[in-house]
């Protein structure tokens, strides 16, 4: 048997493909330490380079990469055997079947092991290169490597060899082995997506054969310094069930390899085909005559070369779409799909009514089964004949090159869209199957000729080119993997970022139900036509390249070029290059000339030098708007716009302001900029679009100006992004920002750590200290005006609602526009927005207010949910929080483009993307059409009545505040029991947040405008708040803190404020809440360990519950550090689910308890059975591990 | 139609020399290229066939320059290569069809009428709904003819179709070949004595890329009559033999060599006469070249 392994490896490791994958495998680790070309998974801000999670991830997802690349060596260890044909000689050696596999077996995991080597060998020796930060690396740790050695690469380079090897022995079938790593990816890609829900953890970490999901699982939570700090063990609980499990599915597949492989000649299955040999009765030949055979026409003229051609097609798409991996590949891909498109878009676990663009965001998924079948399909088909050993037979046919690529490129074609045009019929059907029936067929179709055709030509073009060249199925694979890798990943890594340097890529287009397709399809075309004709040429070489004959050297062929070059491909190939270059000059003229291109470098050298230049102009005094008046004509059917009106300033400090910076916009034409007052510019700045005026007298304080401005604005063809969709057909969204704006744009400077030490600058602040109270001055909302009087009229093409902030004054229609008149009758903050569409509009009244919602004539489905969430969010906010400002509310549906709802005052844009097509089904689903209109709501209060001074803490001031009014307002609505589910997003969305904090998480009370915090844990920990202290009391001390703060000039109010009136409203015993919440980071870690209990004789149950709990506190690197406590905590008993009971059941038991940490345990006497126990059931608190909480009652014996 | 090829010589960027200075003249009907294994066969025969360029030489089949106008010679070529195969799950009468399209017989009538006849005359009728994945050797070598055979070809070459037949399929199929045409031009390539001596009324017997001998089978054997001598000898005394005579071929005979000689007149009592034949002129030219390297 040793023989037997010797050989093996002797033989392999005389193959250079056992040399090549170490050192793909190598290359990879090695460039993902010591360069940025590639990217997996990665640490982030904080994290080391090499920290113990980055290089785990690293190693784990190489093993998967590696998949793609070894099948070769497990896969062909039998079936070599019997391709060289020595099958024979060894099966008539005296060695047995169990020497024969099991040497044979161990040989290739002990290659593979050598290759999978190549991933610790790159991570260890990028690690230590020099040029690697020193500040972004930890020290050398070696048991990093061995744990990342028996966790990752034995188990799953054990399991791929087995795996492997019993397909490949098995069916020994080649291309079965050589696609197997595909298949398997695939598989396992579908099954994580199947077991993507919450609930699921256990199952989906035991079935990854990779041990990928048990690695998430156990790391889901680690902050920055356990990601640097913490090792893998084999022996942690799901990382350990996981891999015992896989490492005995792999013994058992070679068990099983072992019991069904034949020691004998034939493949399985084969012995019963050859004796289908087909035996033929000969007839005596009739001798020495002649063959007689009719006289025929061969046609060698231009029609035959059609009708060859045709042939050759139908041949060949016949035979793709019998053959068995296309329809594996291919009903793999449409499983997927019928997956993605079932769970597509659901946003907390709330499904969408499946619309037709919803379905082509699906099918843009099955973009990779693309890719691997005509990478695949292409090698096949190119080396076809040869494989066969038909070549020669055809060679020598009078047939030109270019009819059979052709014809094998079509069919090529012609097979993919035949899949993605399957998808279609498929698609309609799960949309049905789902409920929605107002099928868009001509959606599906643009969806197929603009994005899937385009990209299916691409790819097999290139293929076609790749394997053309190599001439080697299997290297013509990697070189197509490589190829992409430098495409898609190197090019724009290295500075080559614009879309005309990478094959294939364009703009992104986005279906709107509200726009249509928008202004993208003239784009799109343009540059797909520019890629088709690119890819034309390729194929043009392709055929120049192509082989023919028995010598295939690269030499000869380049020889024969010359002989190919006749004077009609010389024109046709001159033509494909003309036609891409005209269409590419015409995409360079768009993005380049008409539009602006500066690659991501430049970009940061220019943001970093007008750091360095203009910083000092930061602390400038500038003056502050009061007053805008403005006139904005939309014309949507054009994408342009114009604008003409003035806002009227004021100094507001106490020293005269000799100068003002004036930002400006160069896409602009200005007819009117200026101030009216005489002043000069003394400086202007043609890339960062601002002029520097200097008055000739100096503004006295209190004294004001008028800036009037007057210009037009138009898409102009577009740019190497795309095309903003700001104006639109229908759908129009402008802010504020199109207007100029005064003062040093601190927005400009560069702002992530790594970029600025780069550029040779310091680390930036996010956000001024709580402490800082010069900048008290501003508010979080922008610095150019405290509040302002507002009036403007907006005029759109007839048709459309055109809608600003502000009360309706008038309407008239005048020369095919109409024009609404908005007006504020109080002043409000300076941030308006411009909406225009073709609305229905529903609207009601909540007392004297007016609720109109806005929206699309199809989108209709959660519009009544949304105005009853408006009517009923009016009733608690102005009873709690104080009265609203304003006499109505708008909300206003806007394109998908993005998706986020924003509050303008008395107007919600809202996207189409979010709420609108959400479907609620069950009373379970979190309703968020519900609670986005509530959330939106709130910020009429918190924003447009309050708004903190711009430091720390700002945006809890903003938007925990409006999470809490959504949160009560919900909680009203639907029950307690229905709010544990939303929570659980939000503390899990808080947990996996901080662990990819890029600078420090900090306390919420400082929270600098990071949305894991004043969003996720804001929810959490004000929902416990009003649970602890009451709601009355939570909200008495929101209102006085709203009453005393609200349209307040500077300075502004800060979170400071709000905590130190929260203490003074709670009683002693909880001030330990406003302290863990607010002011530091604090976690439990509470877990039920035991649960029983006992049936009494007076028909009442006792329920014994033995918990565990843990305090900790974190600093703003995440280093936690366990403390001591007494804090109040539920302990609660529950009884069966039923449909009126939340997922844990009906409520038997549920009271604070003090505890005080460590083991205890709780006696409760409860009247119905009890089924859940459990410590903080409802997740009250921010827990590390919030799954374990709950445990189910066992009878006591 | 006469197929001139003139001074060709081919090295493989390996170092071997396939073809050194060949100069051949084939007329129409069945000529025969008799050589053993490597003797450059098939290197003619693919360069023929327009597979492969020579370094150097030229060939002419009528007006066609071959080396030049490759389209031209593929319009009436049909080629049989020595080892080919097919689309295993395909059914001949498919692929016959298929090769037809694709050697321009685009008339669908006519394409199935030459179809219909070549699977008769190649006796594959009754199993042209098989797939040619289960066909055995000799029902695949005429399917190869058979496509060799599509749009009326004036210049047909095979190579080694004899090869791992069994003595049926082989006699099936050299009777097969002999039904061709007088007016074509037809090459048969072979390492086998008896498929030149059954079947051609030319033929040239090459090795190590040269052509040995070039002329009609008869005429060769003519020149040796009288001249080819046999003896049986002990296994000791044949390195004797050798040095002492010019050996051209030894075989066993019931476990004792039995040598023939080559010899202008009796070289001794124990030889005795014996008629010349094909196989000594093949051995004779074979053994002299091998003297001569």
């Amino acid at each position: 048997m040793w023989n037997i392994t010797k050989f093996e490896i002797s033989y392999l490791l005389r193959r250079p493909a056992t040399y090549i994958y170490f050192f793909i495998l190598f290359l990879f680790a090695f460039l993902f330490i010591a360069t940025d070309i590639v990217q997996i998974g990665g640490g982030i801000g904080k994290v080391n380079l090499n920290s113990p999670f980055v290089l785990f991830q690293a190693s784990m997802i190489l093993t998967l990469v590696g998949t793609f690349i070894t099948t070769a060596i497990a896969g062909t260890a039998i079936i070599r055997d019997f391709q060289i044909k020595t099958h024979e000689l060894f099966y008539t050696k005296p060695i047995t079947k169990a020497q024969y596999l099991c040497g044979r077996f161990i040989g290739v995991v002990a290659i593979m092991l050598f290759a999978y080597s190549g991933i610790l060998f790159g991570l260890a020796f990028g690690e230590l290169m020099p040029w690697v930060d020193a500040e972004q690396l930890g020290a050398f740790n070696f048991l990093t490597y061995w744990n990342s050695f028996l966790v990752f690469i034995f188990p799953n380079v054990l399991f791929i060899s087995a795996l492997f090897f019993a397909v490949g022995t098995l069916t020994r079938n080649i291309f079965l082995v050589y696609v197997q790593g595909i298949i398997l990816i695939i598989a396992q890609t579908i099954a994580q997506t199947l077991t993507a829900d919450l609930d699921n953890d256990r199952i989906s970490s035991l079935i990854d054969p990779f041990g990928g999901e048990a690695f998430a699982l156990v790391t889901k939570y680690w902050t920055v310094v356990e990601q640097n700090t913490l090792q893998l063990s084999f022996f942690d609980s799901y990382i350990f069930s996981n891999r015992i499990l896989w490492i005995g599915i792999s013994l058992a597949l070679f068990a099983i390899t072992y019991i069904l492989f034949d020691f004998n000649v034939q493949p399985i299955g084969s012995r019963k085909a050859k004796k289908k040999n087909i035996q033929q009765e000969e007839k005596e030949d009739a001798l020495s005559t002649y063959l007689s055979l009719p006289n025929v026409v061969t046609h060698f003229d231009f029609k035959a070369r059609v009708s060859q051609y045709i042939s050759l097609t139908k041949f060949y798409l016949k035979s793709i779409v019998t053959e068995i991996p296309f329809l594996a590949i291919g009903a793999i891909g449409i499983l997927n799909f019928v997956m993605s498109a079932i769970y597509s878009d659901s946003i907390f676990g709330t499904s969408t009514w499946l619309v037709t663009h919803a379905m082509i965001e699906a099918i843009s998924g099955f973009t990779l089964f693309l890719l691997i079948l005509s990478t695949v399909y292409a090698g096949e088909l190119i080396n076809r004949e040869r494989e066969l050993k038909l070549d020669q037979t055809f060679d020598a046919l009078n047939l030109p090159n270019s009819t059979t690529l052709l014809g094998k490129f079509t069919a090529l074609i012609l097979a993919m869209s035949f899949l993605f045009l399957l998808l279609i019929p498929i698609g309609s059907v799960v949309q049905i199957a789902k409920g929605f029936t107002d099928i868009d067929f001509s959606v599906y179709l643009g969806g197929f000729l603009f994005l899937q055709l385009p990209n299916i030509l691409n790819y097999c073009m290139i293929a076609f080119l790749i394997h053309t060249l190599i001439n080697n199925k299997f290297i013509g694979h990697f070189a197509m993997v490589a190829f992409f890798i430098l495409n898609e990943i190197v090019l724009n890594e290295i500075g080559f970022e614009h879309n005309l340097w990478e094959f294939g890529s364009s703009i992104g287009i986005t279906y709107s139900d509200m726009n249509g397709w928008g202004p993208f399809l003239g784009a799109k075309l343009i540059w797909e036509l520019h890629w088709f004709f690119v890819g034309g040429f390729l194929l043009f070489l392709s055929n120049l390249f192509w082989v023919r004959g028995t010598e295939s050297s690269f030499k000869l062929r380049i020889k024969s070029i010359g002989q190919r070059l006749n004077k009609s491909a010389t024109a046709i190939g001159a033509v494909l290059l003309l036609a891409s270059l005209i269409t590419g000059s015409i995409i360079y003229y768009n993005t380049n000339v008409l539009n602006d291109y500066r690659n991501s470098d430049d970009t940061k050298d220019n943001r970093a030098q007008f750091e360095k230049t203009y910083k000092s102009y930061e602390d400038l005094n500038t003056p502050k708007i009061v007053d805008t008046y403005v006139e904005v004509d939309l014309y949507p059917s054009e994408l342009a716009y114009h604008v003409k009106g003035r806002n009227i300033l004021v100094n507001k400090t106490t020293s005269p302001i000799d100068s003002v910076w004036l930002n400006w916009e160069k896409d602009n034409q200005y007819s009117e900029l200026g101030f009216n007052k005489a002043a000069k510019e003394v400086h202007r700045n043609e890339t960062y679009d601002f002029s520097i005026y200097a008055f000739d007298k100096p503004l006295m304080p209190g004294d004001s100006i008028e800036l009037a401005f007057d210009f037009d604005y138009k898409i102009e063809g577009f740019s190497n992004n795309g095309i903003s969709t700001a104006i639109a057909g229908n759908g129009t969204f402008l802010n504020s920002n199109i207007f100029p704006s005064i003062g040093y744009n601190s927005g400009i400077e560069l702002s992530a750590d790594d970029d600025r030490k780069e550029q040779g600058l310091a680390e930036k602040e996010r956000t001024a200290s709580i402490y800082d109270t010069t900048a008290y001055a501003n508010h979080g909302l922008g610095s150019q005006a405290d509040w302002v009087n507002f009036e403007t009229i907006v005029s759109t093409e007839v048709g459309q609602i055109a809608v600003a902030p502000g009360y309706l004054q008038s309407e008239r229609t005048e020369g095919g526009r109409t024009y609404f008149h908005y007006k504020m009758d109080a002043p409000i903050l300076y941030f308006f927005s411009f909406l225009s569409a073709d609305y229905e509009v529903i609207e009601k009244y909540w007392n004297d207010v007016k609720m109109q919602i806005m929206y699309h004539s199809s989108h209709a489905y959660n519009t009544d949910r949304m105005m009853e969430s408006l009517e009923n969010s009016f009733e608690y906010f102005s009873e709690e929080f104080g009265e609203y400002q304003f006499k109505q509310i708008r909300i206003l549906e806007f394109p998908r483009y993005a998706a986020f709802a924003q509050s303008f005052p008395n107007t919600v844009p809202f996207s189409e993307g979010i709420g609108f097509i959400a479907r609620l089904k069950t009373n379970d689903d979190i309703d968020y059409p519900y609670y986005v209109t509530a959330h939106e709501l709130a910020h009429q209060w918190f924003g447009h009545q309050v708004v903190g001074a711009d430091v720390q803490g700002n945006t809890m001031l903003i938007e925990t505040f409006a999470q809490y009014g959504a949160l009560m307002v919900m909680k009203k609505e639907y029950g307690e029991d229905v709010m544990k589910k939303f929570l659980r997003y939000e503390l899990n969305s808080y947990l996996q947040g901080r662990t990819s904090e890029r600078k420090k998480e900090l306390p919420l009370m400082l929270v600098e405008n990071q949305q894991y915090l004043h969003y996720r844990k804001g929810s959490v920990v004000m929902y416990a708040l009003q649970d602890y202290l009451g709601e009355e009391l939570v909200n008495s001390v929101i209102k006085d803190f709203v009453k005393d703060n609200k349209f307040q000039e500077p300075p502004y109010t800060t979170t400071l404020d709000f905590v130190s009136r929260l203490k003074a409203a709670v009683p002693d015993s909880m001030l330990y809440l406003v302290e863990d919440m607010f002011e530091t980071i604090t976690l439990y870690e509470n877990r039920a360990n035991e649960a029983t209990f006992t049936a009494l004789p007076d028909s009442t149950w006792e329920v014994s519950l033995t918990i565990n709990t843990k305090k900790l506190r974190a600093d703003s690197l995440g280093l936690e550090q366990e403390i001591e406590f007494a804090d109040y905590i539920d302990i609660g008993v529950f009884g069966e689910e039923s449909e009126t009971t939340g997922e844990l059941g009906e409520r038997l038991y549920l009271t604070k308890h003090k505890i005080s940490g460590g083991d205890e345990t709780f006696t409760v006497i409860v009247n119905t059975k009890p089924v859940r126990a459990g410590v903080d059931p409802y997740n009250k608190l921010i827990d590390r591990n919030p799954d374990d909480n709950v445990k189910r009652v066992e009878e006591k014996n | 139609m006469e197929l001139k090829i003139t001074n060709l010589s081919k090295t493989y960027s390996n170092g071997v020399k396939a073809l050194d200075n060949v100069n051949l003249e084939i007329g129409t009907g069945m000529f025969g290229l008799l050589g053993p294994n490597g003797a450059g066969k098939s290197s003619l025969m693919r360069t023929i066939s327009t597979l492969q360029e020579p370094d150097s030489g030229s060939i002419q089949f009528g007006d066609i320059d071959v080396l030049k106008q490759k389209d031209e010679v593929r319009k009436i070529l049909g080629y049989l290569p020595q080892e080919f195969g097919l689309y295993p799950n395909l059914k001949a009468e498919l692929i016959l069809d298929h090769f037809a399209v694709l050697k321009g017989i685009t008339n669908s009538g006519e394409r199935k009428d030459t179809v219909q006849a070549l699977l008769q005359q190649t006796n594959l009728w009754d199993v042209r709904k098989k797939k040619v994945g289960g066909y055995s050797g000799g029902m695949k070598q005429r399917l190869g003819i058979a496509i060799a055979l599509l749009g009326n070809p004036k210049l047909v070459i095979v190579d080694e179709p004899t090869a791992g037949l069994d003595p049926t399929e082989r006699n099936r199929f050299l009777n097969l070949l002999g039904e061709i045409g007088e007016n074509v031009v037809v090459i048969l390539s072979t390492h086998i004595v008896e498929d030149v001596r059954e079947l051609c009324r030319k033929m040239a017997v090459i090795n190590k890329g040269n052509v040995l001998t070039q002329g009609s089978p008869d005429d060769a054997i003519e020149e040796l009559s009288g001249k080819i001598w046999k003896r049986s000898v002990d296994k000791d005394q044949l390195d004797a033999m050798h040095t002492e005579f010019e050996v051209i071929s030894t075989r066993l005979v019931a476990g004792k060599p039995l040598i023939h000689i080559f010899s202008e007149s009796k070289p001794d009592s124990s030889f005795e006469a014996t008629d010349a034949d094909l196989e000594d002129v093949y051995f004779l030219n074979i053994a002299r070249a091998t003297v001569e390297a």
